[in-house]
């Protein structure tokens, strides 16, 4: 309502009253917001956006918390995130997710379970080729000192096909072959540590060959995961099996020979015993669990599958730069590591 | 998640969930917009952990982009699953997955890609914050308000226009006066990059009109 002013004919006031339209105005303009809001919802829906007015109602007001306390504190990310605490890792994940999930469609683990199993046991793969490369070199001494045949690693040299199923390990055997009466050769009166600074040193150069192997057959880019595998160290704990049908079993316990326990003498005779008179390798179906002596010989390979060689041995003596006890233990699946 | 880079990280998702959300509806991914929202945080922790200083997008227009493109992995590997199981009955998780979704995503994308740049901005950067929010759009895309508002009526018309070719013309006609008509080029050009002759393509575009024109009043 409002004073449209006043009629001055006859000295009189009049108060005239007209309409105001705020109503109509309030009126009109919801009618025009409502036609605004159809037009742009139609106009979305016919470049096919989604848009619903809506969203902000059904996600609720707590939307960002709950959503942060999924991401951040719940076990999805963190689970991906301790599976991928390097770069490496999330390389070998994206491999080995891919590779396994064409090789083992009828294993029904979880994409997650997969992803995290796949990875580690890919890493330790890696880095078991390197450890078995120091172990063969331990073999070689130990056979050498003994004034056996240099045969370190018998499950290489065995003729069966079934038992040396990897052409890399075989090329990878032949250097170590010929390296190995070189290694027999060297006297055992050189001091203490000159023969582990050695293996260092191989141990080092093999990794890089091993790379530069991969990298001449156009892998580069694994040729640089294998690289970069070979530095980084890996827990013995975490030394499990990987294989799809193992998979289930992935979070149980993990036996791991307690390779402190042995001692020159009774490993050169454990490898003479598992050797002797034939190339059959032995499976260390028991594992070592003793602190006393090893019951069974601790290298062979798996019963449960033929790719899986693990080897435990100590030192032919102790040198001085590394502590009393100290050995070395590899498990490493050949298949898995050709495959990279 | 690194601990370092979790309440950056955080902070941001407090800011920008709703934004994502509504971002990852639009594209018609209601039913996993938690799940490329999470995708989307995982990309750039990485990101953050492998560049240091690198820092995930603030403006509309980014996360725009981010969202579309985890939408199109999403949306990609959907596809892959429905080939390799195309003889068999779709599964119950696709029963509200709708075909449309992914068509009307096609749609979305095919538009968005060829409309002008600074159209392209404008309605993306409208679409993701909502109708209500064109000032802190235009303020964010460094416009005033006005400019903006002249500059998102433009690229609804021109949206609304290339939907129609999208909708009405084969696919190669439809790109033709897309190409044409927002493109910025002359016809010599497009019929230069095209391998056309002048006359040949405009013999093709007058065919295309005619397609148009004929299949708009089937439409009407």
């Amino acid at each position: 309502m409002s004073a449209h002013g006043r009629k001055r004919g006859n000295g009189r006031a009049q108060l005239m009253l007209l309409r105001g339209g705020l109503d109509g105005a309030t009126r009109s303009g919801a009618v025009a917001v409502a036609a605004d809001d159809a037009d742009w919802q139609s106009f979305c829906a016919r470049i096919g956006w989604q848009e619903s007015f809506d969203v902000d109602h059904e996600v609720g007001d707590d939307y960002a918390d709950r959503l942060a306390e999924k991401i951040f504190g719940g076990a999805s990310l963190d689970g991906f995130a301790a599976s991928c605490s390097t770069a490496l890792r999330d390389n070998v994940i994206e491999l080995a997710v891919e590779r396994e999930a064409k090789a083992t469609k009828e294993v029904p683990v979880t994409a997650s379970a997969l992803r995290r199993a796949t990875a580690r046991g890919a890493l330790l793969a890696l880095t078991g080729v390197a450890a078995a490369a120091v172990v063969c070199f331990f073999g070689a001494s130990v056979f050498s000192s003994a004034g056996g045949t240099a045969r370190a690693v018998p499950v290489i040299d065995s003729p069966e096909p079934a038992l040396a199923p990897a052409p890399l390990v075989t090329e990878e055997a032949k250097p170590l072959e010929s390296a190995a009466p070189v290694e027999s050769a060297s006297p055992r009166t050189k001091p203490p540590g000159s023969l582990v600074a050695q293996r260092s040193s191989r141990h080092r150069s093999r990794g890089r060959a091993v790379a530069q192997q991969l990298g001449a057959a156009g892998q580069d880019h694994h040729a640089e995961v294998v690289q970069t595998a070979l530095s980084a160290p890996v827990p013995l704990a975490e030394m499990i099996d990987i294989r799809p049908g193992a998979l289930h079993d992935f979070d149980g316990p993990v036996t791991v020979p307690d390779v402190a326990s042995l001692t020159p003498r009774h490993v050169d005779a454990d490898l003479r015993a598992a050797t002797r008179g034939s190339s059959e390798p032995v499976a260390f179906s028991t594992p070592v669990t003793s602190r006393e002596r090893a019951p069974s010989p601790n290298w062979g390979l798996s019963s449960a599958s033929q790719r899986w060689y693990g080897m435990g041995l100590a030192p032919t003596y102790e040198p001085s730069s590394l502590p009393v006890g100290m050995a070395v233990m590899a498990q490493v699946d050949v298949g898995k590591a050709l495959k990279l | 998640m690194t601990i370092a880079l979790q309440p950056q990280l955080a902070a941001h998702l407090q800011r920008h969930a709703r934004k994502l959300h509504r971002m990852a509806c639009g594209f018609g991914r209601s039913r996993d917009a938690d799940d490329i929202i999470q995708t989307l945080y995982v990309r750039w922790w990485r990101r953050m952990r492998e560049e240091a200083g690198w820092s995930p997008p603030e403006s509309t227009v980014e996360l725009f982009v981010c969202v579309r493109r985890a939408a199109m992995d999403v949306v990609a590997k959907e596809q892959r699953m429905r080939a390799h199981t195309d003889e068999a009955p779709p599964p119950t998780v696709w029963a509200d997955s709708a075909e449309e979704s992914l068509f009307a995503f096609e749609r979305l994308q095919w538009i968005l890609s060829r409309l002008p740049s600074p159209l392209s901005d404008a309605l993306k950067a409208s679409l993701s914050a909502g109708r209500n929010a064109d000032a802190a759009v235009a303020s964010e895309l460094g416009l005033t308000t006005a400019t903006f508002t002249t500059r998102l009526f433009k690229a609804r018309r021109a949206a609304e226009e290339l939907a129609t070719y999208y909708e009405l013309l084969p696919l190669d006609h439809a790109e033709l006066l897309a190409e044409l008509r927002f493109g910025g080029k002359t016809r010599h050009q497009v019929a230069h990059e095209r391998g056309m002759m002048p006359d040949e393509l405009l013999a093709v575009c007058q065919e295309a009109a005619e397609a148009l024109e004929k299949n708009r009043k089937v439409a009407v």
